[in-house]
Parts: structure tokens; C-alpha cells; sequence
């Protein structure tokens, strides 16, 4: 059977919720989202007075709104030693997603520590430390502390190179800026090391060549110019469920034309038609098929190439 | 490190919904669409006659299943599709099974679609009187 959360209504986001910006802590896409808290005790109402969007939800909202969220975004969570409501949205202001959410970034409420709802309870909440023959929990300075003395013991003994990081990191994201930000600046700009690898990689570069989730050589073009281009050649990735709303936030746009105004602000007089995805996969996947979609109804598809 | 006993969560925040009158079995053509409105007029759905049992389905043939139309991702309008018994978004190509109890073939968003609980009297009449997830655009499926 299919499940079904049963559940008619949310809590609403108070007028004066705790409010942050936060990027997703998911892929390397980088979304925005809003993360609200507020505590447990109490929410907010329809009145437009009386929650964080200022508008009478006591109305059905309107496609695309501000003011809904899904039960994936919402939980209940421990916030300096109190139990809050938290309510994690895609942020419409952000210009990597303009309020779209994808199916991972959109959970990241229910995929919080909560042990008021049970969600997610594996999760860690202290660091880990091996000692005495065991993995243990332990206080954060005790845990920075043991890096330092670690890092100083094995300069100390065998000199800078002596020093091989293994580091956390993913995503332009949530887990990439406070992970890899912190560990990036450390050592790659203030030590400098020479010896780091990011997680899964052998080595601080990609392990394949060039044709990854986002493209051809991942991370060298500004998002802006997959509205721009004439035609995005797409060697073995499916960017619709790899790397959702840059795909459709700004490859789309492209395609179905709509990005038509700021071509013209960029080029000028130059004849800029609508863009064309080429995709070189042995696979049929949803991105192909999105593509055909979008371009049904206004002119023929756009040339997909499958090549085995 | 151990997890800790997990707690019972607390019960779903459920509300009163009315029992509506959405149409009568003799206005339901196997396969097509009948556009209805649940709980109020401003949350647009379907009713659909599948022809075979299904998940949630009523009526003599217990075939009968009602939908949400409003996309769970976005809260675009979607659109059914008779050759294989989807409704399909044009958002963002999310798409439901209406035979499987309006579950998320696939697609960006993050919970499978609101289905109506139905019931038919004696008369043939199709009434709503429930909805098992949260409908787009609405912190409360009752406004
Ligand atoms: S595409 Fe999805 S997972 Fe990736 S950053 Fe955006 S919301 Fe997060
Ligand atoms: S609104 Fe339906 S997929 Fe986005």
C-alpha cells in the first residue's frame, strides 16, 4: 500500500519566527532555503497578521506560493537546550532556485534529529573520538584539540608533508559550507597542505574526466550561462535527477525560450534562438524526456542524440 | 552509538472534513477524468472510474478513486493521462499512479498524492469525506 502521512494540517510559522538563509545541505547544486524555528509552545495563525508570510491563510495559495509547505518541511527539533518547530522552505529570492525544491532538498526538515517525532535518531549529535580502544562521544573543544596536537605532533616529527588529510566534503551545500568551508580554508588556504583528498577521491580532483552530474568539467561556468547558450552538450549526465534545479531553474528556461529577454540584454542584436540540449547517453533518462516534453507543444523537440 | 528507544510520534494533526456530494456512478466513463472540487471549490480534483479493483477504489466495482489535482511539488494543475493511468504535472514532470493510490511514479515532490476517501450510497452518489495527505497551497485542508 502506498503510504500516506494522514496528517490535515501543519503548524503555522508564528510573524516572528528565529529566520535564517541557508543553502541545501544536499547536492552540489546549492540551493537557498529559509529555515524557520519558533518555539514549541505555540504558532502562528491565517491572519495575515499573525504569520511569517503575511498573508490570510485561511485562503487556498496560489501556485508557486511563498506561503505553503509540505510536511517534508516541516519537524520539531532541540535548539540550545529547548524543544522548537522547524520549518526548512525553498527560498524564492535565491537565484540558484527560485523557490523550487527537489526531492532531496525539500526533506530536509524530516531528515533532522528529532527525538520528539523519531526522525532520524541515528544521526550523531556529539563528535567521535577513538580512544581506549573504542569510539566515544566527546565535547567539540576536546575534539579540535586532539586535531591540533596531532597536526603539531606530526610536523613536529616528520615536517609539513609529513601531514595527509583525509576531509569531509560535499556540496557547494549545507554539509559543504560548513564542513568543507571550514576545513577548506584551514588547510588548503592558511596550511596549505599538500597531501588532502575530499571524500571519495583519490585525490583533490575529479576521479573521471570532465563528463560528471553537471556537465562537461563540473563547476567552471557561472549558472547564468545555461540560460545564455546556444546549445548545452551533455555527455552521460541526467542533470533533471542529479542536479535538479540548476536543470530547472536554468537549463529549462533556455530551452523553452524564456530566458529570451536576457539573451537579448546580453547579445545584443545577435540572432539568439531558443537553446538546444544535445544529450550523448546510452541511457533514455528523464532529462531526455523532459526535454521532449518542454519542447512539444511550440516547435519539435529538441534534437536528443542517443547514442549506444 | 546506540540510537536511544525511539518514542511514539505524536498522532497526526488531523481536521473535520465535511461529506461532499462529488457526482453519481452514472456520470463516470471508464478512463476519463471528472473534474470535482474537495473539500471545497477552491481545491480542484478528479474522480476517475479505473475499471478494475484498485487502492481506495469504491463503488460496485470498486473502481472508483478520487484525487487532489493540484500538484503536491509546485501546485501546478495536472493534467490525466488515460494510456497509462497517470496524472501527469507539467511543472515540473512529476508524475502519480492513480491505480497504486496516487503514488509518485517520479518526480521533485515529497509526498504522493492526496487522495479522497470515498464513499457511494445506495443512490450511486459519490461522496468525499476525507483526504490522507496535506493539499498544495493549504496549511489546513480545511480552510
Ligand atoms: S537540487 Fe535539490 S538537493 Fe540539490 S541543492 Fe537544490 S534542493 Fe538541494
Ligand atoms: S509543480 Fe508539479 S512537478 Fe513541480
Amino acid at each position: 500500500m502506498v503510504y500516506k502521512r494522514q496528517i490535515g494540517r501543519l503548524p503555522i510559522v508564528p510573524r516572528t519566527p528565529n529566520s535564517t538563509t541557508s543553502p541545501c545541505h544536499y547536492c552540489i547544486v546549492g540551493c537557498g532555503y529559509k529555515a524557520y524555528t519558533w518555539d514549541a509552545r505555540y504558532e502562528g495563525w491565517t491572519d495575515p497578521k499573525a504569520n511569517a508570510f503575511g498573508v490570510d491563510l485561511g485562503k487556498q495559495q496560489v501556485q508557486d506560493t511563498e506561503a505553503w509547505y509540505a510536511p517534508s518541511m516541516y519537524n520539531v527539533v532541540r535548539q540550545d537546550g529547548r524543544d522548537v518547530h522547524i520549518v526548512i522552505k525553498p527560498d524564492k529570492g535565491c537565484v540558484v532556485n527560485s523557490g523550487l525544491g527537489s526531492v532531496r532538498g525539500a526533506r530536509m526538515a524530516e531528515m533532522s534529529h528529532s527525538k520528539t517525532r523519531g526522525t532520524q535518531l541515528q544521526r550523531l549529535t556529539d563528535p567521535l573520538v577513538w580512544r581506549y580502544g573504542q569510539i566515544q562521544p566527546t565535547s567539540w573543544d576536546d575534539a579540535l584539540d586532539l586535531v591540533a596536537r596531532v597536526t603539531a605532533a606530526v610536523i613536529a616529527e616528520q615536517g609539513e608533508d609529513g601531514l595527509f588529510v583525509s576531509a569531509f566534503d560535499h556540496g557547494g551545500a549545507g554539509g559543504g559550507y560548513e564542513n568543507t568551508w571550514g576545513t577548506g580554508k584551514l588547510y588548503f588556504e592558511a596550511m596549505k597542505v599538500r597531501n588532502i583528498r575530499i571524500h571519495n577521491r583519490p585525490a583533490y580532483n575529479s576521479e573521471v574526466h570532465g563528463s560528471r552530474d553537471m556537465g562537461v568539467g563540473e563547476l567552471n561556468n557561472c549558472y547564468e550561462d545555461a540560460e545564455l547558450a546556444d546549445t548545452i552538450v551533455c555527455v552521460g549526465n541526467n542533470p533533471l535527477e542529479a542536479q535538479t534545479n540548476y536543470f530547472l531553474n536554468h537549463w529549462m528556461p533556455n530551452l523553452n525560450g524564456m530566458s529570451a529577454a536576457k539573451k537579448k540584454a546580453t547579445f545584443g542584436d545577435e540572432p539568439n534562438e531558443r537553446g538546444r540540449i544535445v544529450f550523448v547517453d546510452p541511457r533514455r533518462t528523464v532529462s531526455v524526456n523532459a526535454c521532449e516534453t518542454a519542447g512539444k507543444d511550440k516547435r519539435p523537440p529538441p534534437r536528443d542524440r542517443v547514442r549506444n | 552509538m546506540p540510537a536511544g528507544p525511539a518514542r511514539a510520534a505524536p498522532t497526526a494533526a488531523l481536521v473535520k472534513y465535511p461529506s461532499n456530494r462529488l457526482g453519481n456512478v452514472s456520470e463516470l466513463k471508464v478512463n476519463e477524468a471528472l473534474d470535482v472540487a474537495y473539500p471545497d471549490q477552491d481545491a480542484p480534483g478528479v474522480l476517475l472510474k479505473l475499471g478494475k479493483p484498485v487502492e481506495g477504489g469504491v463503488g460496485p466495482d470498486s473502481d472508483i478513486v478520487g484525487f487532489a489535482a493540484l500538484c503536491p511539488h509546485k501546485g501546478f494543475y495536472m493534467n490525466y493521462r488515460p494510456d497509462d493511468r497517470t496524472l501527469n504535472c507539467p511543472g515540473h514532470f512529476s508524475r502519480f499512479d492513480c491505480e497504486k493510490g496516487g503514488q509518485q511514479v517520479w518526480g521533485h515532490a515529497t509526498q504522493n498524492l492526496p487522495q479522497y476517501a470515498l464513499r457511494v450510497d445506495e443512490k450511486g452518489d459519490i461522496y468525499a469525506e476525507g483526504v490522507d495527505e496535506l493539499l498544495y497551497g493549504r496549511l489546513s485542508n480545511t480552510l
